[in-house]
């Protein structure tokens, strides 16, 4: 959970970084999951600092990963800033190519997209010179949020005005997905993990944003060259350990059309 | 005048910073001037690092400061921003001691507050370490304003931690920012210098002219017994229009009576 001063910090400016959240022994499992993930995921394409590698890490050869969205010190967090019916939607490793230009996870009007938090770390220490997240506070809401998408339509800008997140292994930068971010200077290959939750949509409008977002999400793993793969790894969806909590976001995003309904 | 690009990165984030404005001649007047005024209006209390030191030099003896709310360069970009009837208010020098807190200058309610641009600009390098100017992009404007407003003391942290973007500047930089804008500094060194041009928009509305007014009385107080304008800047010995229309401007709205 949030204590009060740093609630009411996320709900201005849209993002909180905090520090040292994984213990050591933790930031070492992470570490060797984050390897042996992208490793499988890749096998037919070795990274070569040519393209960037992604991977949800949710199936039975990174178990840690695969139950981390249940971990309470995420879940409790999300409860807390999107509600109780908030849904996880993955978590997953990246290995970056270059920089990321600015851009908001997702729209922020909710009859265009559902929205939500992502909860990023790094395995490498990051600053402002080597990739650390830039987010420009409040722009998770109106009229910042599409001011700075007029500002930025048609401009290849890197000098947007952002607070640096700097980041040592073990803290977690958690940001609303509507807030406008970057990274710049970044090694090749430099290596951040994600878990992001949505909001439950309330209405049908929200309902149908969700799906089109879906509809979306469904093409990532094609997107990043692995075409036969889903979104939602089988093991994870199977919920071995028949988690409570597990099970009711399955049902939602089998709804929503994140997930094939059973 | 701002490039269409500069125009609306300050519409958006409320702020610009403007590299290399003025040339090293114009630097080596500023720094004289900064120190003859400020020396002049301090006589009884020269500078120890135990208070701050501020004085608006518009007087007869810092020519280029008085003359700086007439430079294009300033003045086109308030009037671009805020309307050609917008106002030139100040041409100031400070000497800091310790952090500045996060503040906004003006209240973002135009019923309660003017507004305005300040042009600000450092006579040494600063940097997130030496005192820079913090600001919250964007902060200009509500909600994000009245939502930091609302919530700062709850939050109750060191300047540092709060998400801002730190205006590195160098000698000659101009930062220009909406006075609405939050801001903060910290970890300047003693005596750290700084000027301000300021210029406030003209109520445009019935509404906004008790805001106008109350921050008039706000002036004077501040300065009292001396006049908040200056009597040599308010003589306009060579007749500038320019000058004239914002004299006739800070008349109206009570910013040169006496307090």
């Amino acid at each position: 959970m949030l204590d009060n001063a740093q609630y009411q910090y996320f709900q201005t400016f849209g993002l909180i970084t905090l520090r040292q959240f994984f213990t050591p022994d933790e930031v070492s499992t992470l570490r060797g999951e984050f390897e042996k993930g992208l490793d499988l995921a890749y096998e037919h394409r070795p990274f070569d600092g040519s393209e960037r590698h992604w991977t949800p890490q949710m199936g039975p050869d990174t178990p840690f990963y695969a139950n981390l969205l249940e971990d309470q010190r995420l879940w409790s967090i999300t409860a807390q800033l999107y509600g109780d019916d908030a849904f996880a939607v993955g978590t997953d490793a990246n290995r970056y190519v270059g920089d990321t230009r600015w851009h908001p996870d997702h729209r922020a009007d909710p009859t265009e997209d559902c929205y939500g938090i992502k909860f990023a770390f790094y395995l490498d220490p990051v600053d402002a010179e080597t990739g650390a997240l830039r987010v420009v506070p409040g722009s998770h809401k109106q009229p910042l949020h599409d001011e700075i998408r007029a500002y930025t339509t048609g401009r290849e800008l890197e000098k947007i005005p952002a607070y640096v997140c700097t980041s040592q292994p073990g803290d977690v930068v958690a940001f609303d997905v509507r807030c406008w971010h970057a990274s710049f200077g970044g090694t090749e290959g430099r290596r951040m993990s994600t878990c992001v939750y949505y909001k439950n949509p309330e209405t049908p409008i929200e309902e149908e944003a969700a799906r089109k977002r879906a509809e979306g999400s469904r093409k990532a793993p094609a997107q990043y060259k692995r075409p036969g793969d889903s979104l939602f790894h089988p093991h994870w969806v199977s919920n071995p350990q028949q988690h409570p909590l597990r099970q009711r976001w399955i049902r939602r995003l089998e709804e929503l059309g994140f997930v094939d309904a059973a | 005048m701002l490039s269409q690009e500069q125009y609306q990165h300050f519409q958006t984030f409320g702020f610009i910073i403007l590299r290399q404005v003025f040339t090293p001649d114009e630097l080596a007047t500023i720094d004289r001037e900064f120190e003859a005024g400020l020396n002049a209006a301090h006589a009884e209390n020269p500078f120890d690092g135990t208070e701050r030191h501020f004085a608006i030099l518009t007087g007869a003896e810092t020519p280029f400061f008085a003359h700086l709310p007439e430079d294009p360069r300033l003045y086109q970009i308030a009037e671009q921003l805020y309307g050609e009837n917008c106002f030139a208010m100040t041409s100031d020098a400070n000497r800091y001691v310790g952090d500045s807190r996060w503040h906004p200058d003006h209240n973002i309610d135009a019923t309660k507050d003017c507004y305005g641009i300040k042009f600000a600009y450092y006579l040494d390098p600063v940097d997130a370490e030496t005192g820079a100017l913090r600001v919250i992009p964007g902060s200009h404007r509500d909600p994000l304003h009245s939502d930091i407003e609302e919530k700062i003391k709850t939050l109750g942290l060191d300047i540092r931690d709060l998400p801002g973007y730190i205006c590195t500047s160098e000698p000659g930089d101009l930062v220009a920012f909406d006075v609405r804008l939050w801001h903060a500094s910290c970890g300047g060194r003693t005596g750290r210098r700084m000027c301000t041009v300021v210029y406030y928009k003209n109520p445009s509305d019935p509404a906004e002219e008790p805001g106008m007014r109350a921050r008039a009385a706000s002036c004077i107080k501040a300065t009292a017994p001396r006049p908040f304008v200056n009597p040599h800047w308010a003589a306009n010995v060579e007749g500038s229009s320019k000058r004239q229309g914002w004299l006739d401007r800070l008349r109206h709205w009570g910013f040169m009576e006496t307090d």
